[in-house]
């Protein structure tokens, strides 16, 4: 079998996307995946210059929040289910 | 691991950051360069009171706050590196097994007791770890020279610059986010440095044609052959968000590494690792 | 005397072509083997079917492992050189002898450096800077400093001129060659290393076609100067090749009995580019 699959670069290639194909569909399909997008939290694309105070304080009681409660349910889900109702839509958008 | 495999690879290593050093350590050079040059030229267009109002506003602006807490702050100066890590690691994947064949040097190399699997590995590991290292030292350089320019400018405009040591430490604390980053996203894209690798040995000519043309092929293999669009699914997953190739927290950090989708990505780009090893093998 | 190489039907194809076409050959520990044969012979894919860079079918020993199947651990025993091409242009130096340094477990940096004193390479340029035969020199000085038991030559010495080229094979016999190591050198240019040899493979059309020492080869070939009144005598007995030489014939026999032929003319042992001629001559005919 080995040398069958190193017989040469082309049947290597070939066993190799097969695998990488074959893996994909299985988990795929044992997972029912479906498009997603991975939120993660970017609370910088909200920065306004203009109101740098205003940032700052956000900062600060979002860092003494997480410290409270730990992270987690507001960091964006890797499964990619909605995000929090209470965050505004635009934030975290690419 | 003995020794001698620790100085080996090192050795390995090495060989990658010198036969490379314009993608790893020119390139963000240049970027270092054109930042710092820019950002001089944009304060000498700078009326001299707005300059000194300009100085005294970001003297304060980081002041008591914990380095680490504004250290995404600067994130958005990184964002040039990152892009220009991006392409560098893309040339320097889909070349790195092509071109020592195509110029016969493979044939020095594999005369040497090191294995192919020692090769292959090399290579993930200088993308993965020791570019962002060079990467990072770049952008130190760029905020030391920065601090500096800005600490003459504010004595030369006569203005107190006491806090300017909380933004250097903030940006200090910046350069472990960004090597993080950098870090946690090689590994996010391990499938893609996988499918590069993979190209890179297999080609004897045109190894991004190849790279490029199997990627859209495969998508049409599977909808074909299991009428299913699992592949293509999971592409656009892990491309669709750019978020995700920059961390703004350190909070997150181990959450982007041991999650689900990070960890299948692992799986699968070292499927296509392996396939480079064993295609390394064709000298051809 | 034990083997370092033995091999049993090695096959390889190329596409349509048959590079090797059931190569059988052993050498012989602490020979100097040349392995000899025309371009396209087979020489190459051979050689490099023994250090692992080509995979073929087959029995394979070399060193007593399977090059296919742990080629790094093999190299930690056999050297090689292939022709002058092939040290990375980009690298410099001293930076080559640092990485050998660090990879190789037998590498002597001292023994490297003191080779390289005599020669005129500066540790500072790269290589692509250097001449082929600088570039050949110092790929010896390394080869020359790491202890292995065989040592694997594919025409070391092609489009260098004749001072690098005979300083390459005075270096090896003189500083390198201990009666212990074994080397191995596939050339086609027979002349420069007939004096050298041990052992005398020939290769055509990816077949071995002779296999012997240097030692039993005046006593299985012969060739005589015949005069015109002898040839009907000298056809009789069975020449593998017969050549033209200042209105006499030369010919060469194999396996027949001296005291048979000394009727016919003076006898002597052919040279190894003669004897070569005679059996590529012998194989085109059949």
């Amino acid at each position: 079998m080995k040398n069958i699959i190193l017989k040469n670069r082309y049947t290597l290639l070939v066993v190799t996307l097969v695998v990488y194909i074959g893996v994909l569909v299985a988990e795929g399909a044992i997972t029912g995946r479906e498009v997603r997008v991975f939120e993660f939290e970017n609370p910088f694309f909200d920065f306004n210059v203009n109101n740098f105070e205003g940032f700052r304080e956000s900062r600060e009681s979002r860092v003494s929040d997480d410290s409270r409660s730990g992270s987690g349910e507001d960091r964006g889900e890797n499964r990619g289910e909605n995000r929090d109702d209470s965050r505004d839509e635009d934030s975290g958008d690419a | 691991m003995d020794r001698f495999k620790i100085v080996q690879f090192y050795a390995l290593l090495r060989r990658e950051v010198l036969e490379h050093r314009n993608l790893f350590i020119g390139a963000p050079a240049v970027v270092a360069l054109l930042i710092l040059v820019a950002t001089f030229w944009v304060a000498m267009q700078i009326d001299e009171t707005q300059l000194a109002e300009g100085l005294s506003y970001i003297s304060v602006l980081f002041d008591g706050l914990s380095p680490f807490d504004m250290a995404p702050f600067f994130m958005l100066l990184a964002i040039p590196f990152m892009l220009t890590l991006y392409i560098s690691s893309v040339i320097y994947l889909i070349n790195t097994l092509f071109q020592d064949r195509k110029e016969m040097s493979i044939l020095f190399w594999q005369s040497m007791p090191v294995s192919n699997l020692q090769t292959v590995l090399s290579k993930v590991f200088t993308i993965v770890i020791v570019a962002p290292i060079f990467y990072v030292l770049n952008i130190f350089a760029m905020y030391l020279i920065g601090m500096i320019l800005l600490t003459i400018l504010g004595v030369s405009n006569d203005v107190d610059l006491v806090g300017i040591g909380w933004m250097f430490l903030a940006a200090i604390a910046s350069l472990v986010l960004i090597y993080f980053s950098a870090l946690v996203t090689s590994l996010w894209l391990l499938p893609s440095i996988g499918w590069l690798l993979l190209f890179s040995a297999f080609a004897k000519k045109t190894p991004l044609l190849w790279a490029g043309g199997v990627f859209i092929l495969v998508g049409f293999f599977e909808d074909f052959i299991f009428g299913t669009q699992y592949l293509a699914d999971w592409v656009q997953s892990r491309a669709a968000n750019p978020n995700q190739y920059l961390i703004f927290e350190f909070q997150s950090l181990l959450e982007r590494i041991f999650n689900y989708e990070t960890l299948f990505g692992i799986v699968v780009g070292s499927i296509l690792i392996t396939g480079a090893v064993y295609m390394r093998r064709f000298t051809d | 005397m034990s083997n370092i190489v033995e091999a049993r039907s090695l096959r390889k194809n190329y596409g349509n072509f048959t590079a090797l076409d059931g190569v059988d050959l052993t050498i012989p520990s602490g020979a100097i083997s040349g392995l000899i044969g025309p371009n396209g012979a087979g020489k190459t894919t051979t050689l490099k079917a023994l250090i692992g860079l080509c995979d073929v079918d087959g029995e394979l020993s070399v060193t007593g492992r399977d090059p296919r199947k742990a080629r790094h651990k093999l190299m930690e025993d056999v050297c090689f050189i292939a022709d002058v091409g092939i040290l990375p242009k980009w690298l410099k130096v001293s930076q080559l002898i640092d990485y050998v340094e660090a990879v190789h477990p037998r590498f002597d940096r001292k023994k490297a450096e003191k080779f390289l004193s005599t020669t005129d390479i500066p540790s500072n340029k790269r290589i692509k800077e250097l001449s082929k035969g600088m570039v050949t020199q110092l790929h010896l000085a390394l080869v020359m400093s790491i202890e292995v038991q065989l040592l694997v030559l594919d025409e070391p010495t092609l489009g260098l001129d004749i001072i690098y080229r005979k300083e390459f094979y005075d270096r090896l016999l003189n500083d390198y060659y201990d009666g212990n190591r074994t080397i191995i050198i596939s050339t086609h240019q027979v002349e420069e290393i007939e004096t050298l040899l041990s052992h005398l493979l020939f290769i055509n059309k990816g077949k071995i076609v002779l296999d012997t020492l240097m030692s039993e080869l005046s006593q299985v070939y012969t060739e005589v100067l015949v005069d015109a009144d002898k040839m009907a005598e000298a056809d009789a007995c069975g020449p593998i090749h017969v050549r033209e030489l200042l209105g006499k014939k030369s010919y060469t026999f194999e396996s027949v009995l001296k005291e048979r032929l000394e009727v016919l003319g003076e006898l002597q042992t052919p040279s190894v580019a003669d004897l070569f001629v005679a059996k590529l001559k012998e194989d085109r005919h059949g």
